[in-house]
């Protein structure tokens, strides 16, 4: 039986989010081609679901030392098998992560999101990041409470019964020329600070680089939200993009 | 013509006028100083005047980046463009530069620092795989966490890929240059553009006619001449593969594209954010402006 | 379109517009003061009713000589675009 298939079997065995999580955690599983598996261009996709107007200069928060370094290999943003595979391929953690001030928190409290996993992802020139599909497992490990005896859908990825668990980038600052963001199958280009970025994480296999000359930052986001419909309504029609103001 | 060598070394500080060096490698640049350096760009100077001013200036990063004159917004076409199709065994062609890159660990021995300029004359044997770049602009991209860029394997001045020297030879460039331009994974160049100076410097050492040629900084060419740069993909695209001109993507290629771009003008650049190295042959070279490429017209080959 | 074209034709056609009042950064056009941008915009619209012409405030970087009140930029410029 092949590695792949061996891994599956396990996946197919996954039943509370406390066996995903150890399933991700399992070093002998085939990380990568396990989570590729799920990219499909035709359910993938980005699209710019709001704008925040008004957000404050993040320039002092991202020159501080980050939590997570791009260039480090870290047991806290990857799994062992991912870092296996990083490491084989020259990959880093693909951009410094960095906790939030709470000023930054109030953009993901603006947008409507309850209990969400909140980071800067700042990713500096020279720096890339490897090509995947997420799992947000940064979110299941933030959740407080009992969350790993809660049952797991193993179709959404996510604990079963809940809301749609959304995540999105807000861009922190505008685009600058050799800035490459690809959510298969399109490039995010050209963006302003306080575009919304919310995509399909299931199904979108994406990956970065800078090879501009201007940090990258962006604001990962990662929860459920109480009234989504506006996400839902940009996707359908781009003209229809909620505006909000940091300062209301 | 004597070949005369030129003191790479020499860095001419009399063309340091700018009066803050420290802020003028700041990005972004100051638009008025740029302004300044583009006025310098413009003064009427012959090939040789003009490449011993770029290889001499303390500023190189700043210069390319006045040079450029793209606007926001152009349409993508007029950054890159097919130009023609090579129909070949290309997955021959990709086995021997497979072969190459494991025998010479041209994946594993991955950095891109300060190297000799080599290239300008035959080599017996290509020992390093690091693209000269101009100190100034290698201080600034190493400065900007560019260490891995990518690395360029040597075609025309050695026999290692002969099936690729024979197709250098269907573009029928003037002082044609091919190297295979072979980026491994998590490999990222920055954002630039080109003055193509190390296979202009051959021309403008042997050639004296090109050499005293009126050099056009507009469209970076010898009058009379078209300074041109393809590229050719010898594998198909795989997701990760980034090559950006500007706001605009290539992607999705397949072998035997050949591309046209605005090297003068539209910054370019490249990354691998997936999981297999990304060979394009880049060939350089001059044509005259009744070429087919000049013309604007496609050619279809069969190798 | 190419900046020091484009620039050149500008100058010579909009009373008022000189050299030092617009530069090139990145692509767009920065302006030292916005009623000469809205100068350009207005005669780029006039020759060119559907261009899609963007203003916005620009960010001025501490190491700069001065600062900007406008920037300006394109976007879908027709292929072969000249003024």
């Amino acid at each position: 039986m092949s590695k792949l298939q061996n891994t599956m079997n396990k996946w197919n065995s996954v039943d509370t989010v406390g066996d995903f999580l150890d399933f991700v955690e399992n070093p002998n599983i085939d990380y990568k081609n396990w989570s590729n598996s799920f990219a499909d261009s035709s359910r993938g996709g980005f699209w710019v679901g709001a704008k925040v107007k008004n957000i404050p200069d993040v320039s002092s928060f991202i020159d501080k030392n980050p939590q997570i370094k791009s260039t480090e290999l870290s047991p806290t943003t990857m799994t062992p098998s991912e870092r296996d595979h990083h490491e084989k391929f020259n990959y880093g953690n693909g951009y410094d992560r960095h906790i939030p001030p709470k000023e930054l928190v109030k953009v993901a409290d603006i947008l409507g999101f309850k209990s969400p996993s909140v980071y800067i992802n700042n990713q500096p020139p020279g720096t890339v990041m490897g090509r995947h599909v997420d799992t947000i497992t940064c979110f299941l490990y933030d959740q407080p409470g009992d969350f790993k005896s809660q049952k797991f859908d193993r179709d959404r990825r996510q604990p079963q019964g809940s809301k749609d668990i959304w995540r999105c980038f807000v861009a922190l600052d505008d685009w600058h020329s050799g800035q490459i963001v690809n959510f298969e199958p399109s490039f995010w280009t050209q963006w302003k600070k306080g575009d919304v970025l919310f995509f399909n994480w299931q199904y979108t296999a994406h990956s970065t680089a800078n090879a501009g000359m201007h940090n990258r930052p962006f604001l990962k986001i990662t929860g459920e939200i109480d009234n989504d419909q506006f996400i839902l309504d940009a996707k359908q029609e781009q003209s229809k993009i909620k505006v909000f103001d940091y300062n209301d | 013509m004597l070949k005369y060598k030129r003191n790479l070394d020499t860095v001419d500080y009399s063309q340091n006028r700018y009066t803050d060096s420290k802020k003028l490698h700041t990005h972004p640049y100051d638009p008025k100083l740029l302004e300044v350096v583009r006025d310098d760009l413009l003064k009427p100077r012959t090939c040789k005047e003009f490449l011993e001013w770029v290889d001499t200036h303390p500023h190189y990063d700043v210069v390319s980046e006045a040079s450029s004159q793209y606007i926001r917004g152009t349409h993508k076409d007029e950054c890159f463009w097919q130009c023609a199709e090579i129909h070949t065994d290309w997955s021959s062609i990709n086995n021997d530069i497979t072969d190459y890159c494991i025998k010479n660990e041209v994946d594993s021995k991955f950095n891109t620092d300060y190297s000799e300029e080599w290239r300008i004359y035959d080599m017996k044997e290509q020992k390093s795989y690091v693209p000269f770049r101009h100190n100034s602009e290698l201080d600034n991209q190493r400065k900007h966490g560019f260490e891995k860029q990518y690395q360029l394997i040597e075609v025309t001045l050695t026999d290692v890929f002969p099936k690729l020297k024979e197709l250098e030879k269907l573009f029928d460039f003037a002082w044609a240059k091919t190297d295979i331009n072979y980026q491994p994974t998590s490999g990222a160049f920055p954002r630039h553009v080109d003055f193509l100076s190390t296979g202009f410097k051959r021309a403008v050492e042997f050639d004296t006619s090109i050499a005293n040629a009126q050099y056009n900084p507009l469209t970076k060419c010898p009058e009379g001449w078209v300074l041109k740069r393809i590229l050719i993909p010898t594998d198909h695209w795989y997701p990760g593969q980034m090559f950006t001109f500007e706001e605009h993507s290539w992607s999705n290629w397949l072998p035997g594209q050949v591309i046209d771009f605005s090297w003068q003008h539209s910054r370019h650049a490249t990354a691998n954010s997936g999981y297999n190295a990304r060979p394009i042959l880049k060939i350089t070279g001059l044509i005259k402006e009744n070429h087919w490429l000049a013309k604007g017209e496609y050619r279809k080959f069969e190798l | 379109m190419r900046y020091i074209k484009l620039k050149q034709k500008l100058i010579n056609e909009i009373e008022n517009l000189n050299k030092s009042d617009f530069y090139l950064l990145e692509g767009k056009l920065l302006f030292v003061k916005l009623e000469k941008a809205n100068l350009v915009k207005e005669y780029l619209l006039q020759k060119m009713p559907s261009l899609q012409i963007f203003i916005d405030k620009p960010r001025n970087w501490q190491h700069w000589s001065q600062k900007y009140e406008t920037e300006m930029f394109f976007n879908n410029l027709p292929k072969g675009i000249e003024i």
